[in-house]
């Protein structure tokens, strides 16, 4: 049996085109994907000028060759908008994007407007740009969200660098560890410090010192971003917005209330909201940000001053193996330092590989974890009409609080009023949320509705990548929601990762991969 | 002269060395209803002759606790628990601002908690050894001491960390402040994290290989098998039992404190009241609309019980399941034990009288205690009674009824029945046993009848079986040496004369271990036969009698050199333990076995394809390291009253539907949550586990 091909009014008016970009042809190709996320969307109508939408534009710290990378795409952005550029490199003419999209600030979102901001502010006029209402320096909640969010990310961006720098010292540091196991990985996402001010100087003995008066590059980028397009709007959910190229945009999330933000997992466990917050070290942590000195009587659990024996002092002791009384104060410390310090007992058998020094780091996990997802929950949910009434959707990295808040209003423009259940149901392109981590896609209120015969879904991810990440490695995409989504799409699913020649058949046609991006014709 | 020396009048060792400690933790002393009975002590045997002596630290044979807590940047001094003032006063009072009172109660719990393995065990605790030790020093094999660190770590976490066989403690700040009983909560100061951590590292003592996760199950049962322990070990503590069973009438089914563990670290987790209760899955399965996988949200938080086992993956849930198992089965026995005291009570009290009488709860205190003691000792030693690989839960109740069988052969109170009920009840399968009755759960003995080669060596292929056995046992030590000093010195040169058993003992152990190892090394006719009854490959790789083509298993080059001066490669295996075990049973009865276990390992590929090229040899996948090792392997028994082989608990190295199974498990296809591909993950196997809880 044969199947019309579908041949439509769709297609004589115009074409809706999304492209994914992977930039998988800088040299050396120590990657076979991409890890970010970084869309433009061009919708083609007869004589009509394209119109261009570019939602995102970033790719994880600490992928190879990132700078080439996001400079190659930054060059076709250009160029596909319009601009051309000389023999030299230089721009003769500004490509022209009529809408920016930035659903959020992890650094696999918008690293591109740092590495390649010459090509991309240099040669893209910003038409409009949009963020979520969390970006908003007018909107007293947001600034409060951000001000949290920035203080634990600087915090824990420095302490990301505290170990790196422990690591390579010779001297022991209770900081020394492995970082990818303390921050499993996470501090990838915020990206890189600066200095705020531009007046540091660049060497400081004081790891502390130098942290207070720093910042994460990525809120530089946002501030950036926000100075150089024409018009800038933030959005709020509930709104339905115009597009460029007679779309139209439905503002899914981020959600206002403080609940849904700060809900990042399916609750399972009793009391799991409130489990996270690890005060005893937080306060370390941020003392550290802050530059402070110890404070004794917040930060030490016992009260009485003799009961602490500082490290440097047992470390100093000598450990002559004559016996020791430990009755003394002298004898103390030798003791210690004997049966933590020296590398062998007293029969001479190794046990240097079991002291702890900086096995309490692995405490910051959880933390980093957290805000990881607070911040992804602040992604800005668009769904884009189609002409013919479906929908595209673009969650960012939207975490479950954020997926259920969608069904918390209405969706009102001049003529109708649509649930999230009903744009659910037209979805027919899914950009899947989170590189297809498993709490940034759900289930019964999410992939379950999206029951539209012809969906297809893009997965922006370097499945190999994710595996080094962190200590456990980092499921992108998780299992069985791999499976759930190509059931969902009957197999239409195309990912960053996929060989160059890889089998589009299901695509018909429509699926356009070359080693710079893959590029679906949704209409 | 020598006269004057019987002047002095000799004062014996006291037999217990008494050590001040919370019943259950610091919170409990603050409340009304419980400080009464939180400040008890706890009795340990006196160091014997042939123990070190108990230094400060407290360090001694088992344990060495070393206070260091580097978030703070700070040492603790070391208490001494043989200075005169703390020896008249049972150790240092109760304190939560006393880093040496924390001392000396993680070393208390610690060894109760060791001692009481050591009775169910008929043997030595003995310590994992360090996997990245050279070969040849002792400590690959076993660590003299565990090593305890009560302040290491600044979070709401304690784990055991098998890299460097030792337990880290953690502590945090109540998030209540200064509203709550005390702004610091310290996990060294609660009996039921102290168990349970101490646990972790006794079951890796005893099966270095049970911390991979190779199956849901694995490390669930770890979590599980250290909430026993806690728990069967509250009802050790008399006067709280007592004062417990009298405001509960008598019931251990109410949430509680012997029923709950770690109340202070939930309470200051956030939860109303345990960390978690032994009868948590127990209650009536609620109803939920369906919403199962993926990240399904109920937005509420309410406490909603996983529905089935089949449908709950992270550890400690599914490890609830096993609790609850078990404690229901501890329960019912107790019920059974005192349903007739309770029927003497109620004939002789008015009708309306609503309390237990004071001799009443006594005698159901001491049923309970003896209940708890039974049920702890049948679960620790069915640890046994297991493959050393790849533990099902299924297969830990037929290790259950079989160790119970093998000490106890009729079973007059039930016990086994109560087990399985229970088991049963919380959807715990067995498969591969055709029915739930505790005689087809016993572990089948060795089935002969497809190795007949072995009548080779006798009238028939038992005897023959048993010949060839022989011949080996013939060579092992059964017991340490007690010959002169120096023969058993070897070990520990902390001896000073003295001799320690427990370095004896793991002498032997390695000698045997030797010899077991290099008799299934050996070339022998029947060869082929063990192949089949434990599961591994055994035979040679250029061996004729090979009909099967090897599998992929790493090899070890042996044997004698044939004239061209080549050496024959055979299959690596490991002897992992041959242990001697004495166990009296309630009637005095008594067994004495010989229990080995032994494991091989075989390359495992993510990629089917893969696993079938590198099954068949293919070189360049040999050359790359595998994506995953699968094991195999055997634990054997022998009654050492007549030196029979009387059974071999395997899991087939050659399975290749089991390794598909693990296969699919490391994948996350059952699941959802793939093991980490790094090999730093398993580093820290626990604290991942606990940490990922939050």
């Amino acid at each position: 049996m044969t199947r019309q091909k579908k041949v439509g009014p769709a297609n004589a008016t115009g074409q809706i085109i999304v492209r994914m970009y992977r930039a998988l042809g800088a040299q050396g190709r120590e990657y076979a994907g991409y890890l970010g996320d970084c869309f433009l969307i061009r919708v083609l109508d007869g004589d009509k000028p394209p119109a261009h939408i570019l939602i995102d534009f970033g790719i994880l710290m600490g992928s190879a060759q990132a700078e080439e990378r996001m400079r190659q795409i930054a060059t076709d952005i250009v160029k596909t908008t319009g601009g051309t550029f000389a023999a030299d490199g230089s721009v003769v003419k500004k490509g022209s994007l009529d809408l920016l999209v930035i659903t959020h600030e992890h650094w696999d979102h918008i690293s591109g407007f740092s590495q390649a901001q010459d090509i991309i502010f240099g040669g893209l006029t910003i038409n409009k740009l949009w963020m979520a209402w969390t970006e908003d320096d007018n909107d007293d909640f947001a600034n409060q969200l951000r001000q949290d969010r920035d203080k634990r990310g600087v915090a824990l961006a420095a302490l990301s660098e505290i170990i790196q720098r422990a690591a390579e010292s010779p001297t022991p540091s209770p900081f020394a560890a492995d970082r990818q196991v303390a921050l499993s990985g996470l501090d990838a996402f915020l990206g890189p410090l600066v200095a705020s001010s531009g007046a540091e100087p660049a060497s400081s003995a004081l790891a502390a010192a130098q942290v207070k008066a720093k910042r994460l590059k990525g809120r530089d980028i946002m501030e950036k971003v926000k100075a150089e397009a024409l018009s800038k709007e933030f959005l709020s959910p509930g709104q339905v917005v115009a597009a460029p190229g007679t779309l139209k945009a439905f503002v899914l999330g981020p959600p206002r209330k403080w609940d849904r933000l700060k809900k990042d997992k399916p609750s399972s466990g009793p009391a799991k909201e409130t489990y996270l917050d690890n005060r005893a070290f937080e306060d370390i942590l941020f003392r550290l940000v802050d530059g402070e000195p110890h404070d004794p009587d917040n930060d030490l659990p016992f009260a009485s001053r003799s009961h602490r024996i500082r490290t440097d002092q047992v470390r100093a002791a000598d450990n002559a193996s004559s016996a020791i009384d430990v009755c003394t104060d002298n004898g103390v410390l030798r003791w210690l330092n004997e049966h933590y310090c020296s590398g062998t007992d007293r029969d001479g058998r190794d046990q240097s590989r079991r002291t702890i020094d900086s096995d309490w780091l692995g405490a910051a996990g959880p933390l980093a974890l957290q805000l990881d997802s607070d911040t992804n929950n602040t992604s800005l949910v668009l769904a884009f009409e189609l002409p013919d009434g479906t929908f595209m959707l673009f969650p960012g990295d939207a975490q479950v609080g954020n997926w259920l808040s969608w069904h918390d209003q209405n969706y009102k423009d001049e003529t109708r009023e649509l649930s999230a259940t009903q744009i659910l149901g037209r979805v027919r392109f899914y950009k899947v949320g989170h590189h297809g981590s498993d709490n940034a896609t759900i289930k019964e209120k999410g992939l379950d509705l999206m029951t539209h015969r012809e969906l297809v879904a893009a997965i922006s991810t370097d499945e190999a990548f994710g595996k080094q990440q962190g200590a456990k490695g980092w499921q992108m995409p998780n299992p069985l929601l791999k499976e759930a989504i190509l059931a969902a799409t009957k197999g239409r699913t195309f990912r960053n990762d996929d060989a160059l020649n890889a089998d589009y058949t299901p695509f018909k046609q429509s699926l356009n991969s070359t080693d710079l991006y893959l590029e679906y014709t949704v209409i | 002269m020598t006269d004057i020396q019987q002047l002095v009048p000799r004062v014996p060792k006291p037999p217990m060395r008494r050590l001040r400690v919370y019943a259950f933790d610091p919170q409990s002393s603050v409340e009304l209803k419980t400080a009464v009975i939180n400040d008890t002590v706890i009795e340990l045997p006196w160091e014997t002759r042939w123990e070190d002596q108990l230094e400060p630290g407290p360090i001694n044979d088992y344990l060495e606790v070393i206070d260091y807590d580097p978030s703070s940047d700070l040492f603790y001094a070391p208490v001494d628990l043989n200075a005169p003032f703390l020896l008249a006063q049972d150790g240092l009072p109760p304190s939560e601002g006393c880093p040496q009172f924390h001392q000396q109660m993680v070393f208390a719990v610690a060894m109760r908690t060791i001692r009481n393995f050591e009775r169910a065990l008929g043997r030595v605790v003995l310590w994992a050894g360090d996997r990245n030790a050279s070969q040849d020093t002792p400590d690959r094999s076993f660590t003299r001491r565990l090593r305890i660190y009560p302040h290491g770590l600044r979070e709401k976490n304690a784990y055991y960390s098998p890299s460097k066989r030792a337990l880290l403690f953690g502590y945090f700040k109540h998030p209540e402040g200064d509203t709550a009983s005390s702004s610091w909560v310290f996990t060294c100061l609660s009996q039921d994290i102290v168990a349970h951590e101490t646990t972790h590292a006794i079951l890796h003592g005893m099966q270095q290989r049970s911390i991979e996760s190779s199956n849901l199950d694995s490390l669930a049962f770890h979590e599980a098998f250290a909430d026993i322990i806690a728990l069967l070990q509250h009802f050790s503590l008399t006067n709280v039992v007592r004062h417990q069973l009298a405001q509960s009438k008598g019931s251990l089914r109410e949430p509680g404190l012997l029923n709950g563990l770690a109340l202070q670290f939930g309470h200051a987790t956030g939860r109303r009241g345990a960390l978690r209760y032994a009868l948590q899955y127990l209650g009536a399965p609620v109803k939920s609309a369906g919403a199962t996988s993926l990240a399904d949200a109920k937005c509420d938080g309410e406490i909603k019980p996983p529905k089935k086992l089949s449908e709950t993956f992270e550890a400690h849930a599914r490890g609830g399941f096993l609790v609850a198992a078990i404690f229901d089965a501890f329960v019912t026995i107790y019920e059974h034990r005192t349903a007739d005291l309770f029927r003497l009570a109620r004939s002789s009290t008015a009708p309306d009288q609503d309390y237990l009488s004071a001799e009443l709860v006594d005698r159901l205190a001491a049923e309970a205690g003896r209940a708890a003691d039974q049920v702890l000792r049948m679960c620790v030693r069915a640890l046994d009674y297991t493959p050393p690989v790849d533990l099902h839960f299924g297969e830990y109740l037929r290790a259950i009824i079989t160790a119970d069988t093998d000490l106890v052969t009729n079973d007059p109170m039930r016990y086994r029945i109560a087990f399985v009920e229970a088991f049963r009840k919380r959807g715990i399968t067995v498969p591969g046993c055709i029915s739930m009755a505790p005689d087809s759960l016993l572990w089948d003995e060795p089935d002969l009848s497809e190795t007949p080669e072995f009548g080779v060596a006798g009238g028939n292929p038992e005897e023959g079986l048993s010949n060839v056995f022989s011949e080996l046992l013939a060579s092992l030590k059964l017991s340490i040496s007690l010959g002169p000093m120096h023969a058993s010195s070897v070990h520990g040169a902390s001896g000073g004369g003295r001799r320690n058993l427990r370095e004896a003992a793991v002498g032997v152990i390695q000698r045997n271990q030797l010899l077991i190892h290099e008799w299934f090394k050996e070339d022998s006719a029947f060869d082929e036969g063990w192949e089949k009854l434990v599961g591994m490959r055994l035979l040679a790789f250029d061996d004729p009698r090979r009909k099967a083509p090897l599998t992929n298993v790493p090899t070890l080059w042996t044997g004698k050199a044939n004239e061209n001066g080549e050496y024959s490669k055979v299959p690596k295996f490991e002897v992992h333990s041959a242990r001697i075990a004495r166990r009296a049973g309630p009637e005095g009865q008594e067994t004495h076995q010989l229990i080995i276990q032994m494991t091989q390992k075989r390359r495992g590929y993510d990629d089917p394809i893969d696993q079938e090229k590198a099954d068949a040899g293919n070189p360049d996948l040999l050359a790359r390291d595998p994506d995953f090792w699968f094991r195999g392997g055997a634990t054997i028994h022998i009654d050492l009253r007549d030196g029979k082989l009387i059974r071999i608990i395997r899991k087939n190295v050659c399975d290749d539907k089991r390794l598909a199974a693990q296969r699919d498990f490391r994948t996350g296809k059952i699941s959802g949550q793939a093991i980490g591909s790094r090999a730093s993950a398993n580093l820290e196997p626990f604290a991942f586990l606990h940490r990922s809880q939050e």
